[in-house]
Order: structure tokens, then sequence, then C-alpha cells
């Protein structure tokens, strides 16, 4: 029979964001990210982030910690994390965005990109342009002509407002 | 590491336009409609593309209307949104899917499923393809000849189509298909399916008569599934390259297994509808050979029909033979009655390592209380000889079981039984099923049995118990 008295010790990793600043987590935690997974599963304890901000390594290792401990009892706290979680600035959100993107957290990036979404869908194009400072770089002809190649798709009447 | 772009923060700047292309499709991906992605190439250069390479799914089911009358009106309505929905999407890249459910197919909408797959095969380079259609008035659509060669499928799923060829086959980039009520299908049919289709690793046949021989030598297709075979006559199979097969369904004819040489792993999930006045030799029969067929099968799983049948022929005397399985799936709640022919087969399973009875394929049917009662059974069960040696069975799982187990006789006497047996037994779960009505008394109960079980006869000294509720 195998030995019991070895204690039982989380494996920890670091992570280093682009600010240099470094973060000690649970193995478990980080893993569910598909990049720190596959540093993992090459030895690493110590993953650098030279793409990933202080600012949203902080947030992301918060919803990983939140997933990890994922039970069926907790599924109404964790709905509660998400919808906190994205209600953000989109100077925020695209820099989680990026950051999710990078460390591969599919579930995370589906997220993000859906409260993104959200917020083009049913709205005009001029609405879409406003909301996120779209610059239009097309001359008055080329739009023309762009709109009437697909004619359909800009019948009807679109959500103006720029909430 | 390879170095990417950093983002710096733009003061009021487009910030979404910066962000690298894939995120951008991500984003886009996830407006569910066409027309939505479409109108984003009005935004500025940056996005005067980008849609055609946004990856989509497309599903469309047809709804039902509330009654007889408006349903006419409402399969009209969906289907003009149906096509002008592709409008926009044929220009689309990359459409992984695209699934058509539920249209209650006339001749009338002939047309209009052809350009369905007209889209499928020629606009779109689609990798998944359903074609599911009801067969309500008699008609049944003709899969058209030029859908006959195509190289972009992976995956494809016909519900309800005639196949009629012409021409041969060539589906060369198939590696899953699915052939649902296709009714009448003859051995040149599936002959010319099968040469078309080099690459096939999964077939599936669901609702169908006709062939009496099915030979399969794709060397590629390991995985044959068979669902409520409607043949009179008997259907045998010939696959000596298949690994897993599964036999579902009700069946009206028998099935045999010619040559399943390279079979790993084998469902026995079939059963036939058995009238009052019925002997039921030859189904009997049926079963005694599929389980001999699959006697050298590592794994094994067997459906409520078959666990029954087991016991009239433990009744009638029937040996199993010995097999070489090492995994055992027992898809039952079984009841008192069950339990010698399930013993009689553990009998013929002295190699098994891991037993599992799963509770949540529950069977009414009263096949078994045509030929003994319960109480009779019972006796039997006690008083026969039903010692076998489980020599190497290491794990037993109970999961998916309904409510309070420690007052149910049969689970009792089975777990009682199993400890006795399983001499090397490490680990012994016992799991309930998915908790609704039931949660409170399950709860209770499972902290009883916690108490009792560990206390019953047993003899692996390792044994230990493991509840889940």
């Amino acid at each position: 029979m195998a030995s019991t008295t070895e204690t039982k010790q989380k494996k920890m990793l670091i992570l280093k964001s682009a600010d240099n600043d470094e973060f000690e987590i649970e193995e478990s935690v980080g893993v569910q990210s598909e990049t720190i997974k596959n540093l993992v599963e090459d030895g690493f304890t110590f993953v650098p982030l030279p793409n990933v901000y202080t600012k949203a390594l902080i947030k992301i290792i918060d919803y990983l910690k939140k997933h990890a401990n994922k039970t069926d009892s907790n599924d109404e706290e964790i709905k509660t994390f998400d919808k906190d979680f994205v209600n953000t600035t989109f100077d925020d959100l695209f820099e989680l965005v990026s950051a999710a993107n990078y460390l591969h957290i599919s579930c995370l990036m589906n997220m993000l990109c859906q409260t993104i979404a959200d917020r083009i869908k049913d709205k005009s194009p001029e609405a879409v342009r406003k909301i996120f400072h779209i610059n239009c770089d097309y001359t008055p002809e080329e739009e023309a002509k762009i709109r009437k190649a697909n004619a359909q798709a800009f019948e009807g009447q679109f959500d103006e407002s720029l909430d | 590491m390879e170095k990417q772009r950093k983002m710096m923060p733009m003061e009021g700047g487009d910030r979404l336009s910066d962000l690298p292309e894939s995120i951008l499709l991500h984003i886009l991906s996830m407006l569910l409609e066409g027309k939505e992605v479409v109108r984003t190439s009005v935004l500025s250069r940056r996005w005067r593309f980008l849609w055609m390479s946004v990856p989509v799914s497309l599903f469309f089911g047809f709804p039902y209307g509330e009654n007889q009358d408006d349903s006419k009106e409402v399969t009209l309505d969906y289907l003009a949104s149906v096509h002008r929905e592709l409008y926009y999407w044929k220009s689309f890249e990359k459409i992984r899917r695209f699934s058509v459910w539920g249209l209650r197919y006339e001749e009338c909408y002939v047309k209009d499923v052809d350009l369905w797959v007209h889209f499928a095969t020629k606009i779109a380079n689609i990798e998944d393809f359903t074609l599911g259609l009801f067969n309500m008035h008699d008609q049944r659509y003709e899969f058209p000849q030029f859908a006959y060669k195509n190289t972009s499928w992976r995956n494809l799923v016909l519900w309800d189509c005639q196949l009629n060829f012409s021409c041969r086959v060539n589906w060369s980039n198939l590696v899953s298909l699915t052939l649902m009520y296709l009714n009448y299908l003859t051995e040149g049919v599936m002959e010319n399916v099968l040469s078309g289709c080099p690459n096939l690793e999964c077939l599936q046949l669901d609702g169908f008569w006709g062939i009496r021989c099915l030979e399969i030598s794709n060397v590629k297709l390991r995985k044959l599934i068979i669902i409520n075979y409607e043949g009179d006559l008997s259907l045998e199979i010939l696959a000596p390259h298949i690994q897993n097969l599964q036999l579902k369904g009700s069946c009206r004819g028998e099935i045999y297994l010619r040559n399943v040489a390279s079979l790993v792993t084998a469902v026995l999930h079939l059963g036939f509808d058995i009238g009052d006045g019925d002997e039921f030799q030859k189904e009997s029969n049926c079963l005694k050979q599929l389980i001999h067929s699959v006697a050298p099968v590592e794994n094994l799983e067997l459906g409520p029909w078959c666990i029954k049948c087991l016991s009239i022929l433990e009744l009638k005397g029937w040996q199993p033979p010995p097999s070489r399985r090492k995994f055992l799936q027992l898809n039952n709640t079984f009841e008192q009655l069950d339990l010698p022919g399930i013993c009689r087969f553990l009998q013929s399973s002295s190699n098994l390592e891991t037993l599992v009875i799963d509770g949540f394929n529950h069977d009414t049917t009263n096949l078994l209380s045509k030929y003994i009662n319960e109480d009779e059974q019972s006796r039997r069960f006690e008083t026969h000889n039903f010692n076998c040696s489980l020599l190497h069975l290491k794990t037993i799982k109970f999961i998916n079981f309904l409510g309070p187990l420690r007052k149910n006789k049969s689970v009792l006497s089975s777990v009682k039984y199993l400890l006795k047996h399983a001499t090397v037994l490490e680990k012994f779960v016992i799991a309930a099923a998915y908790q609704g009505i039931y949660k409170g008394t399950t709860a209770k109960d499972y902290v009883k049995m916690e108490l009792e079980f560990p206390g019953f006869p047993r003899s692996s000294p390792h044994a230990s118990f493991i509840f889940s509720y």
C-alpha cells in the first residue's frame, strides 16, 4: 500500500504580466488557459505573459478562480459574477478580449465576444460607428456601392440609440 | 516566443478595429443573423471583406402551426425566410455546418429542397450537412443526382430521402454518414455508397429494410450503428474491420454477425416487439447468436430487452459461452426477476474488470412475468447455485438509479451477491440519478446506505464504497 504520510501540497504556478508583476496561482486554476496548460505540460511553473497587462491579468485570475470552483450549486453565483465581469468600459473589454485570446480561454473568449457583439446587434451602421468610434474612410460613392451590393441587408428599421 | 503587437490605448480612437482579425471574426460569429454580419461591411475599409470569413453554422428548424389549417402557411413563411437567409450566407467562405430540419415534405417543395442541396454542394464549402425531412404524405424527396459528387462534406445526415443512383457516388472526404428512414435500401445502393466513401469512419443506418446482407470492406470504417431494422427477413453483417458496433431500437427481423473479427466494443440495445402468443424462438435464438459473436469482445453493453431475455434463456437452461470481456454495462433498473439471468451471465464473464449498472433506461415491459413469478424467482435465486468467480473485478458502479435504493430488494440482493463474489474488488460506486422530487428522500436514503452497506459480508478486504448523490 502506498504511504499516506506525504502531505498533499497544491502545485503552484507563477504568472508574470507584461508590466513585470508576478502572481502565484494554483496550477488547477491556471490550466483552464490552453496557453498555460501547454507550458505546464512541458514542465514550466514560471509563465511569462508578455501580452497581458497587470490590470487585465488580475481580472482574468479572478475569473479563472471563480470558474475553477464550478459546481452545480453555485451556478447562479457564477452567472452573477460573469454579468458583473463584462459590465465594464470598452477599453477594458478590448484589453480583456486580447488577453483571453492570447491565453486561449475559450469560455471567457465567447463571453467577451458575445458582449461586444451585443452592442452591434440591431444597430444601424451609423450607430455602431459612433458607439465604437469607428472612422468611416469610405467615400460616399464607395459606401453607396457597398450598400447596393447587399441592399436587402440594409432595409428595415434599426436601433439608432447609442447605449 | 513570438512577439505580438502590443496594444496601446488610443484615447478616443477606434480600438475595436485595431483588434486582430481573428478576434473580430470571433465577435462577428456571435451575431446570429446573416444580415447583421453583412451590414458590418459598410463600417469602414477595415470591415469591408471581414464578414465573408466569419465561420458560421446555419441551423434551420421548421416550426409547427397551432393547428392543421395554418400549418401550411407557417411552413411557407418559414420556407421564404430560409431562402432569404441563405441569400446572405451565400457569399460566406466558411460555413461549417448547414442543417435544415423538420420540413413536412410534399412534392410542391422539391425545388426548394433542391436549392438547399445545391447550396450545400455547390455554393458554400460546407463540411457538415443535415437534411431532415418528414415524410407526411407518402411523397419522398429524391436526393438529386448533382449531389452524389461532393468532396467538401465530412459529415452527412439524410433523413427521409430517397437515394436513386444513376451514377457512381463520390463523397471522398466523408467521415460520418447517417441515413435515417430511408426505408427500402438495396445491396446495390449500399455498395455504391460504401465504395464512394473511402474515408468513411462511422456509418449509422436507422429505419430501413430490403438489404439481407450488409457487407462492409472499407478499412477505415470503424463504427457501425444500426437502429430500428425494419426488415421481416434476417440481416447479416459482414464487417471485418469495424471496432465499435451498436445495435439499437426496435427490430422486426433478426440480425446476425457473420464476421466482426476486429470488434472491441459492442452495444446490444436492441429489442423485438413480442406479441402475447409468440414463443419468441426466433428472437431468443438471435440473442444467443449475438452473445456468441461478441464473446471475444472487450467491452459489452446490454439494453433492457436483452437483459430480460437473458433471464428467460436462463430458465430454459441456456449457458452463455465463456467470454473475454473486461467491461460490462447493463442498462436497466433490474428487478428480482432479472437476477438469475444476470448472475448466469456474470458466470460467463470471468475476465471482467469493470461492471456498470445504469438505471437510466428503465424497461416497463413484463416480458419475463409470463414465464415465472417474482416469489418463485427469488426462491430460485436464493437456493440455486449462482456462484461465480469474478477474480478480476475491481470496479462496480451503480449509476442513474432514481429514488431510494436501500429498501429496493433487487439492489440489495445484487450488492450482496457482488460483494460476496468479487474477491479483488476495490471500488463500489453508488450514484443517484438526476434529482427531482426524490431529492430529500434520496439524500436520507444515501446517508443510511453509507452506514449500512460497508457492514455487508464481502470477500475483498480492499473494497471501499463511494456514494454520490
